[in-house]
């Protein structure tokens, strides 16, 4: 076997150890090594309008504080955030029957306080392309599970019958008809429903099209029923809610936001700064009064509060940039980068290099001498070994003195 | 030569290569029977249903097989060559040794192809039968890592039983864990799509640490 195979074949040998072990080693030592990273529990007071932060501590407990720094017990939290602490305060008898004037039972809260959470794991990932689809209006009282599926592709909405795996014609040319009538253009930009039968009502979907245009979508009586939401600006993604008075909530090109209502027929701008699905975390905790919106990413997080009926900004935090672990810095010394195939941010697997730290540098060099020590011997030939560890450091390193030959 | 090169592979390998390939089609048929029951049980819609809102292919069973298969197959053609001390013999016929060692893998490569394809194809056509072309087409795309992954375990499994020392056959080993784990580092569906060029490409890689292992072998490397 001639030489340049071999040169080759250890090239390949190397390249392979180096890319395992600058996996490998940086996730040990995270797995090792973890560090904490506490976010506080934040809500509006719907009473004294202001921001409450629970904070946990695995030392301190609880802390529970507000922008003024002064802190509160935990019965006084339940009595500031009644609306979210009700049934506590039903427990205890201290409910209150009024808030800010309103007469408030738990039936008005539960029905009133809206959830939602929105992950970049959702968005940045690949989803099916074809939609389960219920009857928005069944013949008996509960929602019936779903018979058909939908596509939309460049030729228009097509239905599957499950059973037979066979495409529907008449419906399919039924709602590709009346999709084109109101304006749609093929293919979808985003589709959004919820086809879970447990729920009490079906609002269908909500589509983008091509052009960035809003669109509801469900099936009444096997009929199509299309309604559209006019838009300033193209939309991007769209997010069913099925609340009484939200339909959803949809994004611009712009990272802006809006809620879709439904009596108003109209898209309402959220008074947020700005939300990014693809790289931001957005939370709602809602109440008859107001909407706690949470907003975070890798630097941190904002938190607004907004009126319930408007949704205008009634107050607004942004938090600090957290600041780095020390377990993080240590490690910015140890390692020159990271390769890491898989992230919080999204269900792809692919290599990403996570950071480059020039603290490194140090260690890659001190390695190098001790790498020219060892091989002094073998003259010129020790060079692109030594390039190797200034370059990849301990990920090199460590090869060269396995495969010493 | 070349000839008797392969049927030598094949005696080797023939055994095993038929034992891989009816395990394999036993638990692409186990996966099949488990859908059948399904639908028989709960309807074709339910089937749907549960990839659309769980994102469950139902062939997660057979995840690790090509790997197994890979293994198997690598040692039963490498570890004889090895143990008899024969390789030393083998480079010595009037032959392109990289050739030789080529022919000897591309055997192996082959075999594992034959098993892997006829696995893949009949789940993709059973799968057709009952499911729209997106959701087949999901569950095969999720599946591809795990059979590229048959292929680079019978590559670094040579690697290793060609190599002649402990010393050198242990890091080969971790090396070959760390690789192997790739295609089980995200659970999501379809997570590989945009790697799967990377995957061939690091199983070709793969290729060249047997002729790593055979070189040293040659240099007389031992412990």
């Amino acid at each position: 076997m001639n030489k340049n195979l071999k040169t080759a074949s250890s090239i390949v040998l190397f390249a392979l150890a180096i890319i395992t072990l600058s996996w490998f080693l940086p996730w040990l030592y995270s797995f090792a090594l973890p560090s904490t990273d506490s976010s506080a529990f934040v809500l509006f007071s719907p009473t004294q309008k202001k921001f409450i932060f629970s904070e946990m501590s695995k030392d301190n407990g609880t802390k529970i504080y507000d922008l003024d720094g002064k802190e509160y017990t935990i019965d006084d939290r339940d009595a500031l955030v009644p609306t979210f602490y009700y049934n506590q305060l039903m427990k205890k008898g201290i409910a209150p029957d009024t808030i800010n004037g309103v007469e408030v039972t738990m039936k008005l809260i539960r029905h009133n306080s809206p959830t939602m959470r929105y992950n970049p794991r959702d968005i940045n990932a690949i989803t099916p392309k074809v939609f389960l689809i219920l009857e928005s209006m069944p013949k008996r009282a509960s929602l019936e599970e779903p018979k058909e599926v939908f596509r939309i592709n460049d030729n228009g909405m097509e239905f599957i019958d499950m059973a037979t795996n066979t495409l529907n014609e008449k419906r399919s040319a039924e709602f590709t008809a009346m999709l084109k009538k109101k304006g749609f253009t093929f293919p979808a930009r985003n589709i959004n429903g919820n086809p879970d039968t447990r729920k009490s009502e079906d609002d269908g979907y909500l589509i983008i099209d091509n052009d960035g245009k809003l669109f509801q979508v469900k099936q009444q009586l096997g009929k199509p029923y299309v309604r559209k939401f006019e838009s300033k600006a193209p939309l991007k993604y769209c997010f069913i809610t099925e609340l009484p008075e939200v339909l959803g909530l949809v994004t611009d090109e712009n990272n802006k936001m809006y809620a879709v209502t439904l009596s108003e027929g109209k898209l309402k701008e959220l008074g947020i700064d700005s939300y990014n699905p693809e790289k931001e975390t957005f939370l709602n905790i809602g109440d008859p009064f107001f909407w706690t919106v949470k907003i975070s990413n890798d630097k941190g997080y904002r938190i607004f509060a907004l009126n319930a009926d408007t949704f205008e900004r009634v107050a607004e935090y942004k938090s600090e940039p957290s600041p780095t672990p020390d377990v993080f810095k240590v490690a910015s010394y140890i390692f020159p980068f990271e390769i890491s195939f898989t992230s919080y941010n999204d269900k792809f697997a692919t290599p990403r290099l996570d950071f480059i730290s020039w603290n490194a540098i140090y260690l890659n060099i001190l390695l190098a001498l001790i790498y020219a020590l060892i091989y002094r011997r073998k003259g010129k030939k020790t060079i692109p070994g030594i390039v190797c560890t200034i370059i990849f450091g301990i990920f090199a390193f460590i090869p060269f003195m396995i495969f010493k030959k | 030569m070349k000839k008797a090169i392969l049927y030598k592979e094949w005696i080797k390998t023939r055994y095993v290569f038929l034992a891989a390939l009816v395990i394999a089609l036993c638990f692409a048929g186990y996966a099949m029977l488990n859908i059948n029951r399904l639908c028989t049980i709960k309807g074709v819609s339910h089937l749907w249903q549960i990839i659309l809102l769980k994102d469950n292919t139902f062939i997660d069973i057979i995840k690790m097989i090509p790997l197994v298969i890979g293994a198997a197959i690598a040692i039963a053609q490498i570890y004889p060559e090895m143990v008899q001390k024969r390789l030393k013999l083998t480079l010595h016929l009037p032959y392109s040794e990289s050739r030789m060692v080529l022919d000897m893998l591309c055997v192996g490569l082959l075999e594992i192809f034959v098993i892997n394809a006829i696995t893949f194809l009949s789940l993709a056509l059973y799968l057709n039968s009952l499911i729209a072309i997106e959701l087949v087409s999901r569950i095969m795309l999720t599946s591809l890592p795990w059979f590229i992954n048959g292929f680079t375990a019978y590559l670094l499994v040579s690697a290793i039983c060609f190599e002649n020392s402990w010393k050198m056959r242990i890091p080969l080993i971790l090396l070959a864990i760390g690789i192997l784990y790739i295609p089980s580092m995200q659970d999501a569906l379809e997570a590989y799509n945009g790697i799967l060029w990377l995957l061939i490409l690091i199983s070709i890689a793969c290729i060249m640490l047997s002729y790593h292992s055979i070189i040293r072998f040659k240099e007389g490397s031992q412990d």
